[in-house]
């Protein structure tokens, strides 16, 4: 199992419920001297468990979901699968910290159950973009519970849909299950230069990620990036620089299906959350915030859109146009930096979807 | 522990008040302010001691009697109790506010230190709710110097939550700001707020950040302008862009309507291409002369309205 997950999980919890599936007998296989307790947790709370913990469980909802972006800003339109909920990864800014208020990661573990219901919806001539890195990291648990592989070798028998595997981790296991790499997106969250030493503690440094990107770009795949959160402090310009150039010294633009810039945001308790939990995250201190239309607190525009413009222009230097989009933000910010909104490109989940499908065009 | 005893007539003048329980006795003397008297049936009860009397409760009580003999109770009691009891019957004036702390520090004193936390809970817990004694137990941990503020109601307790995230040596710095003058509860969060992510983001002491606003605490203006004046520096430090643009947009505004009439607003946080006006029509403004102004003004608001846009796009 990965060096990091060996790091940060202390224990793992199987359900009884759960104990034959393929998920539970990989956790089982790979956990090393992990140990792993096996039981009845239903009626557990999540502060009952210990701390750092994983725990494989059934889960009772929809697996399928809208990306929870609300109105008032342009959202990708991603559609989720929710394979579980937390992360091991341990980023000062990570939302979902906040959200969950402990340090429990839960997996989904009936794939039977997410498969009955996936086969359901895809069975149609629409076509989906889908992904598993919005409640959690797609690939940090993949050592232990190979749920990308055991999802890749049953999505394979649907052409109209293209799974995105979000991470900051260096995972490709999965891809010796992958039929058609056009049917796969994976996908790489990166930073300036310096945030992933201070901010993203057990993540895989930048080089690694790219690393792995150009590798999956050598076995045919082409692959997402991801710099969301943007974070504003002193020097952003020479850090984001640095990324950038790096990125196209394992990249060359075809390669990059599409690529997000998400200026980073949160709800205030995030902010408090920070400030209490990771007192030597000083970004927080260094932008201007304002409550956004959805309630967040963002960055002032003018700032926004001085770094996004910063960002967008080194991009296009290098070639990559069309790919770029934002995650979360409004149309005068579109118009102000790339020179056109959403609706422009026939919408903004559409343009992806019609990018994710490029090379079966 | 409790031991009541006998109820006897005692010289008034053998009974000695100095107890650091009577707590209303000692609000009201770091208040600066006549004790409250009470003519009520609360009996007054006092410690035996060899040739004097020590009050355990009844201070009220006490004063109001002129005869030269009182009724009194005698009993045994531990320091504990003497606070309790006191505290059961303080006046509800001072148990709503920061002048609770004065209770705090004699029940710190005198609980053990291995199960402090939970019994002050226990203590607090009829008066107030689990945040205010979270927020009077973080407020015992800091110096007693500080508890003038409170008990003179400058502040109110839940100040702490913020107050805590600075040391000692910065409080002292902070502390004259809340001296003589009386801070709503936003404001003062909000200018302990301003402070900390000042002192974080400019890596500086508080002293250095303080310093250019001390001034204002000795200028002849009234305490909500001195208030006001503190946060707009503050403000202005933290946000630079956008209180930049927040004058520039008041300004022009100005510049372009009656204020009376028309106003005139921007999308929350400047967020948003759009403003807003607000029109007051009557008898004497109609919708006849309120177009009439606009076309008049047509090309300022044109001028305007291009600036705007072009500040929320440029930093």
């Amino acid at each position: 199992m990965d060096d990091i997950l060996k790091k940060s999980i202390q224990t793992i919890f199987i359900d009884n419920e759960v104990k034959d599936s393929e998920i539970s007998k990989s956790a089982f296989k790979n956990a090393g001297s992990i140990p792993i307790i096996y039981g009845d947790f239903s009626s557990l709370e999540p502060s009952d468990f210990k701390k750092d913990c994983v725990y494989l469980l059934k889960y009772r909802g929809r697996f399928y979901k809208n990306c929870p972006g609300t109105k008032f800003y342009n959202c990708c339109g991603y559609k989720i699968l929710h394979i579980g909920e937390g992360c091991p990864l341990n980023c000062s800014y990570c939302i979902l910290k906040a959200y969950f208020t402990h340090n429990t990661i839960k997996v989904w573990a009936n794939l039977n159950d997410l498969f009955s219901e996936l086969e359901e919806i895809f069975n149609t001539n629409r076509f989906f973009r889908i992904g598993t890195g919005e409640f959690t990291d797609s690939l940090a648990l993949e050592s232990l519970t190979n749920y990308s592989s055991y999802l890749i070798e049953f999505l394979s028998q649907f052409r109209n849909v293209v799974l995105e595997l979000k991470t900051k981790v260096v995972d490709l296991s999965w891809t010796d299950v992958v039929k058609d790499p056009r049917l796969v997106l994976p996908a790489w969250s990166l930073n300036a230069i310096d945030i992933p030493i201070k901010e993203e503690i057990y993540t895989a440094p930048l080089e690694e990620r790219l690393n792995a990107a150009e590798r999956c770009a050598d076995m045919g795949f082409r692959v997402c990036l991801h710099f969301d959160p943007i974070i504003y402090y002193p020097d952003w310009e020479r850090g984001y620089s640095k990324t950038i150039e790096m990125i196209f010294d394992y990249l060359k633009p075809a390669d990059i299906a599409y690529l997000s810039l998400g200026s980073f945001r949160g709800m205030p308790h995030l902010f408090k959350f920070i400030e209490e939990n990771w007192p030597e995250s000083d970004y927080i201190y260094h932008g201007e915030f304002i409550k956004g239309i959805d309630g967040k607190l963002r960055l002032f525009r003018p700032i926004r859109i001085k770094q996004f413009r910063f960002m967008v222009n080194l991009l296009r230097k290098y070639g990559v146009d069309k790919q770029i989009y934002f995650c979360m933000e409004s149309d005068e910010v579109w118009k102000a930096t790339l020179g056109y909104t959403p609706r422009d490109l026939g919408g903004l989940a559409n343009h992806l979807l019609r990018l994710s499908f490029a090379p079966f065009q | 522990m409790v031991n009541f005893g006998k109820l006897i007539n005692v010289p008034k003048d053998k009974i000695q008040s100095n107890g650091s329980w009577l707590f209303s006795k000692l609000i009201s003397e770091r208040l600066n302010i006549e004790p409250f008297k009470k003519k009520t049936l609360y009996p007054i009860i006092v410690e035996e001691k060899q040739d004097y009397f020590d009050l355990i409760f009844g201070y009220e009580v006490l004063q109001s009697i002129s005869d030269p003999y009182v009724p009194v109770i005698i009993a045994d009691m531990d320091d504990l109790y003497k606070g309790l009891i006191n505290l059961e019957f303080i006046d509800s004036e001072f148990k709503n506010s920061g002048k609770i702390i004065v209770c705090a520090r004699y029940f710190d004193k005198v609980l053990s230190k291995g199960n402090r936390e939970k019994e002050f809970f226990g203590i607090f817990d009829t008066i107030l709710n689990k945040k205010e004694i979270s927020n009077l137990l973080e407020w015992v941990s800091l110096p007693e110097d500080f508890d003038d503020i409170l008990i003179n109601e400058n502040v109110s307790i839940d100040v702490v939550e913020d107050l805590k995230k600075f040391s000692y040596d910065e409080i002292v710095y902070i502390i004259p700001f809340f001296q003589n003058i009386k801070w709503g509860k936003n404001k003062s969060k909000i200018f302990l707020e301003l402070l900390y992510k000042l002192k974080k983001r400019d890596k500086v002491n508080v002293k250095t950040i303080l310093t250019p606003i001390s001034h204002l605490l000795e200028k002849d203006l009234s305490p909500n302008d001195k208030i006001q004046n503190i946060l707009n520096y503050l403000r202005d430090n933290c946000f630079p862009n956008i209180r930049s643009l927040e004058k520039e947009f008041m300004v022009r505004v100005f510049n372009l309507t009656d204020k009376k009439r028309i106003k005139i607003t921007h999308s929350n946080g400047f967020e948003l291409d759009e403003i807003y006006l607000e029109v007051t029509l009557d008898d004497s403004y109609t919708i006849k002369e309120l177009i009439e102004d606009l076309k008049n003004k047509s090309s300022e608001w044109d001028e305007f309205y291009t600036w705007y846009k072009s500040k929320l796009n440029t930093e």
